[in-house]
C-alpha cells in the first residue's frame, strides 16, 4: 500500500502500520492486568472486594477512619503528582483550544448576567400591567419589529386608557390610542365598552392579482389607514363573548416602497382592481359571537374555539364600495392519548357578498399565503372576494419547552362559486421547531412547501 | 477492507494502551486510605459559577465534544471504559478534601447521624438580627446574626407546601453527610415576627433587582410571600453560613489554580458515583453553583475542602413546589428522548408524561415505585456522572447498602415533619430506593450474600 493512498482512514506507511497493529493485536487480546479489569466485566473480582474492604477496616488506622482526613500516614497521593493533571494528546488539545480559552470568558460573562438578575427583572418587566413590551411585526411580511404598550390599568377606578406604538424594519408602523371601561384583562371582564383610534402605515404590502389563477406576478402598495372603532363586549359566561361595534376606516392607497418589485399601480388598473386609485372610507357595523372552550388559549392542547363574524361595510366618501363580510374561524385541538401530542385542526371560511352592483374594495378582500394559511406559497399569494382554507397540524413536544409540528395546509380564494374547483385548490406542507414557554409558544421555526416553491417562516408569539 | 481492519486494530492498540495505562493503586499494595491533597496552597480567588453556564455546557458543547470523542466511544463499545483514578488497591476511594469515608467504612450512630456536620443546634437568641433580605428570584428569604455572632442563611417553606424544602434541605444534608460528603450545617428553625429587627445597614434587593436599605415593609413583604404555621410561627431553615467561600467546583477538569486539584474531576470515582448517591436521594439539582470549594485551614494548613449544599430541591422538593413528574427521569433538555420523540413521529413518550401525583404536600413527589438508579437523570448532564462505570456505581451502592433503616428513619426524624404518616411515608420511600439502587448495582452479589446469611 502507497503512503497516503486515497480511501485510508490513517495515512501511515504500510511499514510502520504493519507491526504497530500486529503490536496492538497482542496488547488487545492479552488478558489486562488483574488490577485493571472491571468488577462488572469479572464478577469475581467485584465479590473479592467487600471481603478486602472489610479486612482493610479491621486493619486500618483509627486516625484515618472516618472523619479524619489527618493521619500519621506518609504524606502521599492516590495518584503520581508528576503525572497529574493528565495531559490530553496533542491534537485534541490544539482542537479544544479555543474552547478552553473562551469557556472561563463565557462562564464569567453568564454568571455576571444572572447576577445581575436580567430575567427576573425582565420578567417583572413583562408582567408590568402599565407598561410591557411587545415583540413580533405587524403581520406577514412586514418585517422584524416591535413596541411598547401602555395602560392605565387598574390605576383610575372604573375605566382605563391605553395605547400602543409599533414599528418594524420594513417601515410598517401602528400606534393606537383608547380607552375602555373596566380595570381587569379583557379575558376576564364581563362587559365593557371599548374606543379605539388607529393609524397604520403599511408601505409594503404585497399583492398578486384577484382571483384563483392570479399568475405569479409580485407588486406591492403602500396602505395608509386611519381609523376609529367603538366596540361593545359581553361575556355572559366565560366561554362564550359577543360583541357589536361601528368602525370608520380610511384608506389611502400608493405605490409600493419595495424597490425589488415593480407598484401594483405600474401593473394593474383600477378598473382590475377596485380602490386602487382612490383608496376608499368605509363605515362598518359589525357583530361577532365566539366560544372558546381551549385549554391554555396561548398553547392550546385540547377542545375547541370557534368564532362567527358579520359586517355590513358602506363607503362614506369616493368610490361606490359596499358589501357584507362573513366569516368563521372554527379551530379544534384533540390530544392523541396525551396532552404532549396534539393534532390541531382549522377551517377559516370568509366570504364577501357585494351590495347590488357595489364593489369590494381590493385591500379587503380575502386573501391567504401567510403564516397561517397556505404555508409554503408567498405572503398574501392569493386574493378574492371569497376563502376557504384549513389547516392541520401535529403538534409534539420534544423535550424542555421544544417541540415539533408537521402540517398539511389547504384550500383556495375564489369570486364566485364558478371558480370553486379542484384545478384551483392548493395544497402546501411543511414542518419545524417550537419553542414555548411553560404557558405559551413564543418562537417556531419552519418550512413550508408548496408548487411555487419552499418558504422559511420565523415567527414570534402564538399560532392558532 | 483493509482500511477499515487498520483502523480497528490501531482503535484496539488505543484500547490496550489505556487499559494499561490505567493508574489506580494495584491489588496487593497496602491501600492508601488518606490522598493527601490537602497541603498549603496561597488563597485562591473566588469564581462565581451560575446556572446559565452549568446548562449549556452539559447540554450542548459537552454533548457535541463527546460525539467526537472517538477514543471514548472506541472505548465505551468495547466495553472498557475508563476507570477512575482515586481508588486503592481495595476498590476503596481514600479520605480526601472531597470525601471522608464515614458510614460505609464504620457504621455510624443513630446519634451521629442525627448531628450530621452540625456544630450547633442553630441560631441561638431571642432577638435575631437581620442583616441581608430579598424578595428578588424564586427564594424570598434574609440572613440573621444570632446573640453568639454567628451568621444563618434563613430559608423558607413555600407558600402552600409547608414543610416540603426545608424537611427536604436538612434530611438530604444529613445523609449526604453521612455518605462521606462536607455539607453545610442545615438545621430546622422557627421563628416569630417579634424575635426579628433589622440592622441599621441591612441590605434588600426587591423583585426588579434595586438594592437598597432593608425596611419593615420589606421583611413583611418576605414573610408574606412564604408558608406560615397557623400559630403565627414561621418555619425555615437555618444554614450556617459558611466562610471562606471561592465559588463552585466544575464536575470536568481541575481547578487551576489549587495545585493539590490535580485529579480530573471527571475521573474522581466520589464525583463519578455520586450520581447513585444524588438517585437515592432525587437531587436533581446538582450542579456546580450548588457545589462550593471553600478555603479552610485545619492543622496548621490552608487548602480547599469541597462542598455539597442547597438541597432545597433534593427528595419530593423542586425547592418553591413539589417535583414535577420529569424529575429524575428526562433533563430539563433530553435530546435522547427529543430524539426517540421525533424519529417515532410522537409514538413514543417518555414515561413521566403521563403524570404522577404525591400523596403528601410535605413530602412532594418522592417514590421508589417508578425510580429505576440505572437510567435516573439529573437537570442536565454532567461530565463526571456520564463516566460512572460499574465499578463506580457498585462502590456507591456499597454504601447506600450500609445505611440501616433505622439510621434513614434517625435521618428522616431531623426534618422534624409534623405529619408522622408522611415521615413514615418518606422514610419508607428512601428505603426502597435504597434497596433498589442495591440490587442493581450489586444486584446477584446481595442476592448470594442474602442465601448465605439464610443458610447459617
Amino acid at each position: 500500500m502507497a503512503a497516503g493512498r486515497v480511501g485510508s482512514l490513517l495515512v501511515v506507511p504500510r511499514t510502520v502500520t504493519y507491526p504497530l497493529a500486529k503490536l496492538a493485536l497482542i496488547a488487545a487480546l492479552l488478558p489486562a492486568p488483574v488490577w485493571a479489569q472491571q468488577p462488572a466485566d469479572n464478577p469475581e473480582a467485584h465479590q473479592a472486594q467487600p471481603a478486602a474492604i472489610e479486612h482493610q477496616r479491621e486493619q486500618q488506622p483509627a486516625a484515618a477512619q472516618g472523619d479524619s482526613a489527618e493521619s500519621e500516614q506518609p504524606r502521599e497521593r492516590i495518584v503520581d503528582p508528576a503525572k497529574f493533571p493528565p495531559k490530553s494528546p496533542l491534537p485534541a488539545r490544539i482542537l479544544l483550544a479555543p474552547f478552553r480559552a473562551l469557556a472561563p470568558k463565557v462562564e464569567r460573562g453568564l454568571t455576571s448576567l444572572e447576577n445581575t438578575q436580567v430575567l427576573s427583572i425582565a420578567r417583572e418587566f413583562l408582567r408590568d400591567p402599565h407598561a410591557r413590551p411587545l415583540i413580533g411585526g405587524l403581520g406577514d411580511g412586514s418585517g422584524f419589529g416591535g413596541g411598547v404598550a401602555l395602560s392605565t390599568a387598574d390605576s383610575l377606578p372604573g375605566l382605563q386608557f391605553f395605547g400602543t406604538v409599533r414599528a418594524t424594519t420594513k417601515k410598517y408602523t401602528e400606534m393606537t390610542a383608547g380607552i375602555r371601561s373596566g380595570t381587569q384583562s379583557e379575558k376576564v371582564e364581563k362587559f365593557y365598552v371599548k374606543l379605539i383610534g388607529i393609524h397604520r402605515l403599511r408601505p409594503q404590502e404585497d399583492f398578486w392579482g384577484i382571483g384563483a389563477g392570479a399568475p405569479p406576478l409580485r407588486t406591492n402598495y403602500d396602505l395608509q389607514e386611519r381609523g376609529a372603532d367603538l366596540s361593545l363586549n359581553l361575556r355572559p359566561q366565560s366561554l362564550l363573548k359577543f360583541g357589536v361595534g361601528f368602525n370608520y376606516s380610511s384608506n389611502s392607497v400608493f405605490p409600493g416602497k419595495d424597490q425589488r418589485f415593480p407598484t401594483t399601480q405600474s401593473q394593474f388598473s383600477p378598473l382590475q382592481v377596485p380602490g386602487l386609485a382612490e383608496g376608499a372610507a368605509l363605515l362598518s357595523g359589525y357583530f361577532f359571537a365566539e366560544f372558546d372552550s381551549r385549554k391554555g388559549a396561548s398553547n392550546p392542547v385540547h377542545a375547541g374555539f370557534i368564532r362567527l363574524g358579520v359586517s355590513s361595510n358602506d363607503s362614506v366618501g369616493s368610490g361606490d364600495f359596499g358589501y357584507w363580510n362573513y366569516t368563521l374561524d372554527a379551530r379544534y385541538y384533540a390530544p392523541m392519548g396525551s396532552e404532549h401530542r396534539v393534532l390541531a385542526m382549522r377551517t377559516l371560511l370568509e366570504f364577501n357578498s357585494p351590495k347590488g352592483g357595489s364593489q369590494v374594495p381590493f385591500f379587503r378582500l380575502a386573501r391567504l399565503g401567510d403564516r397561517e394559511t397556505l404555508r409554503g406559497y408567498d405572503t398574501y399569494r392569493f386574493h378574492a372576494r371569497n376563502a376557504a382554507a384549513w389547516n392541520v397540524e401535529y403538534r409534539v413536544d420534544l423535550t424542555g419547552g421544544i417541540g415539533a409540528f408537521g402540517f398539511t395546509d389547504f384550500g383556495q380564494v375564489f369570486n364566485d362559486w364558478s371558480e370553486f374547483s379542484s384545478q384551483f385548490f392548493r395544497i402546501t406542507y411543511g414542518g419545524g421547531l417550537q419553542f414555548k414557554s411553560r404557558k405559551k409558544i413564543f418562537l417556531r421555526v419552519y418550512v413550508g412547501k408548496s408548487e411555487e416553491g419552499t418558504r422559511f417562516f420565523f415567527t414570534f408569539g402564538p399560532t392558532f | 477492507m483493509r482500511a477499515v481492519t487498520k483502523s480497528a486494530l490501531v482503535i484496539a492498540a488505543l484500547l490496550a494502551l489505556s487499559a494499561i495505562a490505567l493508574p489506580q493503586q494495584p491489588p496487593g499494595e497496602k491501600p492508601i486510605w488518606v490522598d493527601h491533597d490537602m497541603k498549603s496552597i496561597p488563597e485562591p480567588k473566588e469564581h462565581e459559577t451560575g446556572f446559565g453556564y452549568d446548562f449549556i455546557n452539559g447540554t450542548v458543547f459537552q454533548q457535541i465534544k463527546q460525539a467526537f470523542d472517538f477514543p471514548r466511544t472506541a472505548r465505551i463499545i468495547a466495553g472498557k471504559r475508563k476507570e477512575a483514578y482515586n481508588v486503592n488497591s481495595v476498590g476503596g476511594v481514600p479520605d480526601s478534601s472531597w470525601f471522608t469515608n464515614r458510614n460505609g467504612r464504620r457504621p455510624m450512630s443513630l446519634e451521629e447521624i442525627r448531628r450530621g456536620p452540625d456544630e450547633d443546634a442553630g441560631p441561638s437568641g431571642s432577638v435575631l438580627t437581620i442583616t441581608r433580605g430579598k424578595t428578588q428570584g424564586f427564594t424570598p428569604g434574609f440572613w440573621i446574626k444570632d446573640s453568639r455572632g454567628d451568621t444563618y442563611i434563613i430559608k423558607f417553606d413555600p407558600p402552600r407546601y409547608l414543610e416540603l424544602a426545608s424537611a427536604a434541605e436538612v434530611i438530604a444534608t444529613k445523609l449526604f453527610y453521612a455518605i462521606g460528603y462536607s455539607v453545610p450545617q442545615n438545621t430546622i428553625f422557627y421563628l416569630r415576627p417579634e424575635q426579628l429587627q433589622i440592622a441599621p445597614d441591612a441590605k434588600f434587593t426587591d423583585k426588579s433587582g434595586v438594592k437598597r436599605r432593608m425596611t419593615q415593609a420589606d421583611l413583611e413583604a418576605i414573610l408574606g410571600m412564604v408558608a406560615r404555621r397557623a400559630d403565627g410561627s414561621y418555619r425555615a431553615v437555618a444554614s450556617k453560613l459558611l466562610q471562606g467561600t471561592k465559588g463552585g467546583f466544575h464536575f470536568l477538569g481541575v481547578r487551576r489554580d489549587d495545585p493539590n486539584d490535580i485529579i480530573p474531576h471527571e475521573h474522581r470515582r466520589d464525583l463519578r458515583a455520586l450520581r447513585v448517591f444524588c438517585a437515592w436521594l432525587e437531587h436533581n439539582d446538582i450542579r456546580a453553583a450548588n457545589t462550593l470549594d471553600r478555603y479552610v485551614s485545619e492543622n496548621g494548613r490552608s487548602f480547599i475542602r469541597h462542598y455539597l449544599i442547597d438541597f432545597g430541591s433534593a427528595l419530593g422538593s423542586e425547592t418553591f413546589f413539589p417535583n414535577p413528574p420529569r424529575v429524575g427521569h428526562s433533563h430539563i433538555v433530553d435530546w435522547e428522548d427529543a430524539g426517540k420523540v421525533l424519529l417515532t413521529a410522537g409514538i413514543y413518550q417518555p414515561s413521566w408524561t403521563y403524570g404522577k401525583k404525591f400523596r403528601y404536600p410535605s413530602v412532594g413527589l418522592y417514590s421508589a415505585e417508578d425510580f429505576n438508579p440505572q437510567q435516573w437523570k439529573q437537570n442536565f448532564p454532567l461530565v463526571a456522572f456520564e463516566n460512572m462505570t460499574q465499578a463506580d456505581a457498585a462502590w456507591a451502592a456499597e454504601i447506600v447498602g450500609s445505611f440501616t433503616d433505622e439510621q434513614i428513619r434517625a435521618a428522616v426524624e431531623t426534618g422534624q415533619l409534623s405529619d408522622r404518616d408522611a415521615a413514615e411515608y418518606l422514610a419508607s420511600q428512601i428505603i426502597a430506593r435504597r434497596d433498589k439502587i442495591v440490587q442493581a448495582y450489586l444486584g446477584g452479589r446481595a442476592q448470594r450474600q442474602a442465601a448465605a446469611a439464610e443458610r447459617k
